[in-house]
């Protein structure tokens, strides 16, 4: 009788899809064996080993305005970008990602027409670039692999990533999507105990000019050794290759005081040309309040290959204009509310200044998570600190800015 | 001298209330006396402990979803980490609390992100402060409602109002078993008094003499219908956790 009980409880478990644990009563509740029978159901279930997918992505609609605070002139750009990527994993095989980034331009505008304070984009082009494709693998879970084009996330630091000495791209933290392309190459990490051993092989000059150079010639290795002491991860890396300055980096993040803080330093020695240039950077956040929703958070950033001030800039419309890293010292100051005033509002006050030319860049972003809406954020900024310097190069000096950013993840 | 008459009579009236509300939330001895002698058995001060849980969330119309979480806990410091071991899209988060300060890794991003008692573990029906020690009378006010029968047991009733915005549940029922004072049925509502979640305490074990530790737990979804999160908590460990388990560099070094 007691075996039929239990039966009979079991089944009232594992049929909770369809009658739910309230609609049980107490004594059912507390069957110790159906409980477990259930719990086994689900385990069960889960470890088969099938082929599993993810697809995900995130995709951004915004339209931004922008003008000096004379109303003379203005510029406005509205489109589409994103990401999305597929996963095909086999648990006892690896699995397999793929991921492209897209972006269209859906309307441009300037006023007066021949005052454009942005370059000019292709209404009827579509831009699909691949973002990253590996296969990722593991030996005996101790040594784990991954081919293919990637982005590799080195170092703790926010905004500036000086030891980031592998991605074709620096991230750009005021973007709201990274659309960076990875590089192809072959990742190895080996865990070691309190201790990581990463190398990684890449590729990405082995061909040149549409031609198959020699692997000896072109191919570039990455190694980063990271490690923990006195309640700080330290990591130490490098980047080298024929005919390349030789690149070190040593970074750490952990908790000092009250504050989380990191810090990176890079240096890059050319050995025959005998120059050697130098970049660091070192933050924190913090995070208070009784339900630690106001964070604040700051970083500043040095780099010997910037410019001491704008005179030396590259044209802001020929390609080479890498904003955040064309002067030598910049610092940002950033706070955070969450649940302002409703738990659907975020808001986040933030600003650059680049204090070699002094120009700098405010913003206050307010985001908006409502039932049922799309999350959307309004964002209002301004610029200035002089014509032509790293922030008002586009949208002119005591400039305004307005935009609207739509965003959804799926 | 003109003497604003309206503003000093707004805060009279506003200390009369202050004093009000701060009478009417105090304590009931009765029901003190049955939190500490619960926090007593499921203190573990004087101890490590480490264990790992097993999360089934079952969802109406969705196959199940097993979460693994190994977690380190050191109540004497009022500090534990919890660490995602399974399944791969979770592998490598975690949670870190010191004291009153909660952070969750993402690895992904490689942050640690301050969080509150709310947070729901791995989104199941559970949160954190059910992998620490209970810290029910310095997080809220107890009083005794009563005596109720859950399954075959008579039970002590306890009603916890929130003294703070940082706690699981602004208002939680706590039923406790007369025979052994451990709790079996924990009922959390919101601020409106909504019912949102029920515990079920199925199964304890004990770790070490008259000390407990919670092995079955039902949490029950009513906003939800049919969403369950089953955990069970296994290969229970009293050995001594080097200090370093509980920092937030442990954390990064376990996530890769």
């Amino acid at each position: 009788m007691k075996a039929f009980s239990l039966i009979f409880a079991a089944v009232l478990y594992l049929s909770a899809g369809l009658v739910g644990a309230q609609d049980l009563s107490e004594e059912d509740i507390f069957s110790a064996g159906a409980f477990d029978q259930s719990v086994e159901a689900g385990k069960q279930s889960e470890q088969k080993d099938k082929l599993e997918y993810l697809v995900g992505g995130v995709f951004l609609a915004s339209t931004a305005v922008t003008a000096p605070i004379q109303f003379d002139r203005y510029a406005a750009l509205g489109g589409f970008s994103g990401k999305a990527f597929v996963r095909l994993s086999v648990p006892s095989y690896g699995s397999l990602y793929f991921g492209v980034n897209f972006q269209q331009d859906l309307f441009q505008a300037a006023g007066p027409s021949s005052v454009a304070l942005s370059p000019g984009t292709d209404l009827f082009e579509t831009k699909f670039d691949l973002a990253e494709f590996y296969l990722s693998f593991d030996v005996a879970k101790a040594v784990f692999f991954r081919i293919g084009n990637q982005l590799i996330a080195w170092g703790p630091s926010v905004i500036w990533t000086p030891v980031d000495f592998f991605n074709l791209e620096k991230a750009n933290p005021q973007a709201s999507v990274d659309l960076r392309a990875g590089k192809p190459a072959l990742r190895i990490h080996a865990p070691l105990g309190k201790s990581n051993l990463f190398l990684v092989t890449d590729f990405a000059e082995t061909i040149g000019g549409g031609q198959a150079l020699d692997l000896a010639d072109t191919v570039r290795q990455a190694v980063r050794f990271d490690f923990t002491a006195l309640g700080y991860e330290l990591g130490l890396s490098t980047y080298f290759g024929a005919a390349l300055p030789a690149r070190f980096g040593l970074d750490l993040s952990g908790r000092l005081f009250t504050l989380d803080v990191y810090a990176e330093a890079a240096l890059t020695v050319d050995f025959p040309a005998e120059t050697a240039e130098y970049a660091f950077s070192l933050g924190f956040q913090r995070s208070f309040g009784e339900l630690k929703d106001w964070t604040i958070s700051g970083e500043m950033f040095y780099n010997s290959a910037g410019q001491p001030n704008e005179s030396a800039y590259p044209d802001p419309l020929a390609g080479q204009f890498t904003p955040l890293y064309l002067g030598q010292w910049y610092v940002y100051a950033g706070l955070t509310k969450q649940n302002l005033f409703a738990d659907f509002l975020n808001a986040t006050l933030s600003g650059f200044l680049n204090a070699s030319d002094f120009s700098y860049t405010s913003k206050l972003a307010l985001t908006f998570d409502l039932p049922r809406v799309i999350p959307f954020t309004f964002s209002l900024g301004y610029s200035g600190g002089g014509a032509n310097k790293e922030f008002t190069a586009f949208s002119g000096d005591n400039a305004l800015n307005a935009s609207l950013q739509f965003r959804f993840e799926f | 001298m003109k003497i604003k008459v309206l503003p000093i009579a707004l805060a009279f009236l506003a200390g009369i209330s202050g004093l009000l509300s701060a009478q009417q939330k105090q304590n009931d001895p009765r029901a003190v006396k049955i939190i500490e002698g619960f926090e007593d058995k499921l203190n573990l001060r004087g101890m490590d402990l480490t264990s790992t849980f097993t999360l089934v969330q079952k969802q109406q119309g969705e196959a199940d979803r097993v979460l693994q979480v190994r977690v380190y806990r050191r109540d004497a410091a009022d500090t534990f980490t919890l660490i995602f071991q399974y399944p791969d899209s979770e592998k490598g988060k975690g949670y870190f609390r010191s004291k009153d300060d909660l952070y969750l890794y993402l690895p992904s991003t490689r942050e640690f992100v301050y969080r509150n008692r709310k947070d729901d573990v791995g989104s199941t029906d559970v949160r954190t402060d059910l992998f620490g020690q209970p810290k029910i009378l310095d997080q809220y006010w107890v009083s005794y409602v009563g005596s109720a029968k859950v399954s075959k047991w008579d039970c002590d009733v306890v009603r916890l109002d929130g003294k703070a915005l940082d706690v699981s549940f602004p208002i939680q029922k706590w039923f406790f078993r007369k025979t052994d004072g451990l709790p079996v049925k924990a009922e959390n509502f919101s601020v409106s008094e909504t019912l949102l979640r029920t515990f079920y305490y199925i199964d304890y074990a004990t770790v070490a003499s008259g000390k407990f530790l919670f092995t079955k737990l039902l949490a029950v979804n009513h906003l939800e219908k049919g969403q369950q999160t089953l955990l069970t908590n296994e290969n229970l460990s009293t050995a001594a956790i080097p200090n370093y388990t509980f920092t937030k560099a442990f954390l990064e070094e376990q996530s890769r």
